[in-house]
């Protein structure tokens, strides 16, 4: 626990010694700052006129805003994972610096645990930044804590996917720029193809003219692949986590997410016992 | 190794150019559809061979091949637990609404009247505001076309 405790550490101080960590913070200030005074201002302009905007009554806040910006900021740390996670093993092969932490008395976990646990500090403090924003409404306003924490929660979740998927490609490649390609165009994959889930057709979409085996056959496989290419989707699990609708398989689904990873990445360094 | 990566831009090329048929015929059972997804299937089946063979000719030469193999296959058990252990815990079925108001619940009168029904309902829906994109998504569900504004 103390060496990974320590490896933390050193890879938590190690992103704001680089530019990384202050670009990062920089990045989501500045764009989940300006989403959250846009959909503040377009929530208040609604509430001064529900009627006049094809509302009934003020619309609900937490549904209507906190939601929303939520699952925004759970997108933006999407597109920032790479940039966190892409140095954390790359930049230790392209330097050499692997072998030294390799060959000290540290066990594979110790800092596989390590390293993801400065990426989720990292994580967090991401979260500190939006939490901030909500933080001016919250005195305001009156906020549903319940909801506003679990919807934390979640974004933290979907954070710590992106970057237990990262983690295992960066362990995989040796230069940072791959590995950051790697992570995003599999986040973004991830992210994209539940839309491509939610435009195959329900029922069996085979020919009726085609013999009735193959068409069970094609139902079948048609359906499995829908069910997976939705369930797969990073952000729909987070969707009604979000609204405050607590659902074990959401939580599941984000945790054996990261499980697998994870587990992946183990897999990955301990690869240079039988590579050499 | 040199048909491996053979089969593998096959494979590559097949998928590409069935997604690409795809968009254009907008039916995935038309024939250049499927002939270009089957060139895919067969190409990446046959990498998949040449892969183990390839992998299993390398067995006597050491521990890689025993290394590799044994990552990849403790990769897809740990895979199929996982996806064991979601499927338990959704078919749980246990939902909680934290809103205080309960918003996201049904009312205990309208959980009775659904429970008394004893026939298929016909659900119709209005929406006070009018999205595109739903409009789309319900006209390709109740009509099998698409809709373009």
């Amino acid at each position: 626990m103390r060496n990974t405790w320590a490896i933390c550490k050193r890879e938590f101080k190690a992103f704001f010694l680089t530019p990384i960590g202050y670009v990062v913070t920089g990045l989501v200030a500045v764009i989940s700052g300006l989403a959250f005074s846009l959909q503040f201002l377009e929530y208040v302009r609604i509430s001064q006129d529900p009627t006049a905007n094809a509302f009934s009554s003020v619309p609900d806040f937490e549904e209507w805003l906190l939601s929303p910006f939520l699952l925004f900021c759970g997108t933006l740390i999407m597109f920032l994972s790479p940039l966190i996670t892409m140095r954390l093993f790359a930049e230790e092969r392209h330097r050499g610096t692997i072998e030294l932490l390799l060959t000290h008395p540290l066990r594979d976990r110790e800092i596989i645990f390590g390293k993801y646990a400065a990426a989720l500090g990292m994580v967090l403090v991401l979260l500190l930044i939006v939490l901030v924003d909500l933080g001016i409404v919250f005195y305001f306003a009156e906020v549903e804590v319940a909801v506003l924490v679990f919807g934390l929660c979640t974004v933290f979740l979907m954070g710590a996917a992106f970057i237990s998927m990262g983690l295992f490609i960066s362990a995989l490649t040796r230069n940072q720029i791959t590995s950051g390609s790697l992570t995003f165009g599999a986040s973004l994959l991830l992210f994209i193809v539940g839309t491509l889930g939610e435009d195959l057709p329900e029922t069996n979409p085979a020919p009726g003219d085609w013999p009735q085996m193959l068409r069970t056959a094609a139902g079948f496989l048609h359906g499995v692949l829908r069910r997976l290419l939705l369930e797969v989707r990073l952000d729909a699990h987070a969707r009604d986590m979000a609204q405050g609708i607590l659902q074990p398989q959401d939580v599941a689904y984000y945790l054996l997410f990261c499980a697998f990873f994870l587990f992946l990445t183990f897999r990955a360094l301990e690869s240079r016992h039988w590579r050499s | 190794m040199r048909l491996q990566r053979f089969l593998a831009a096959v494979a590559a090329l097949g998928l590409l150019t069935a997604l690409n048929l795809l968009v254009w015929r907008q039916d995935f059972f038309s024939l250049p559809v499927l002939v270009a997804v089957a060139a895919a299937v067969v190409a990446s089946g046959g990498w998949a061979v040449a892969a183990l063979v390839d992998l299993a000719s390398r067995q006597a030469a050491g521990p890689r091949a025993a290394g590799a193999l044994s990552a990849v296959l403790s990769s897809a058990i740990f895979l199929c637990i996982c996806l064991v252990v979601y499927a338990l815990i959704e078919s749980w079925g246990y939902s909680a609404d934290l809103t205080e108001e309960g918003r996201r619940t049904l009312a205990p009168q309208t959980v009775q009247v659904l429970q008394a029904l004893t026939e298929e309902v016909q659900v119709k829906c209005i929406f006070l505001q009018i999205d595109d994109e739903l409009i789309r998504i319900a006209i390709r569900r109740w009509t099998g076309r698409n809709w373009r504004r």
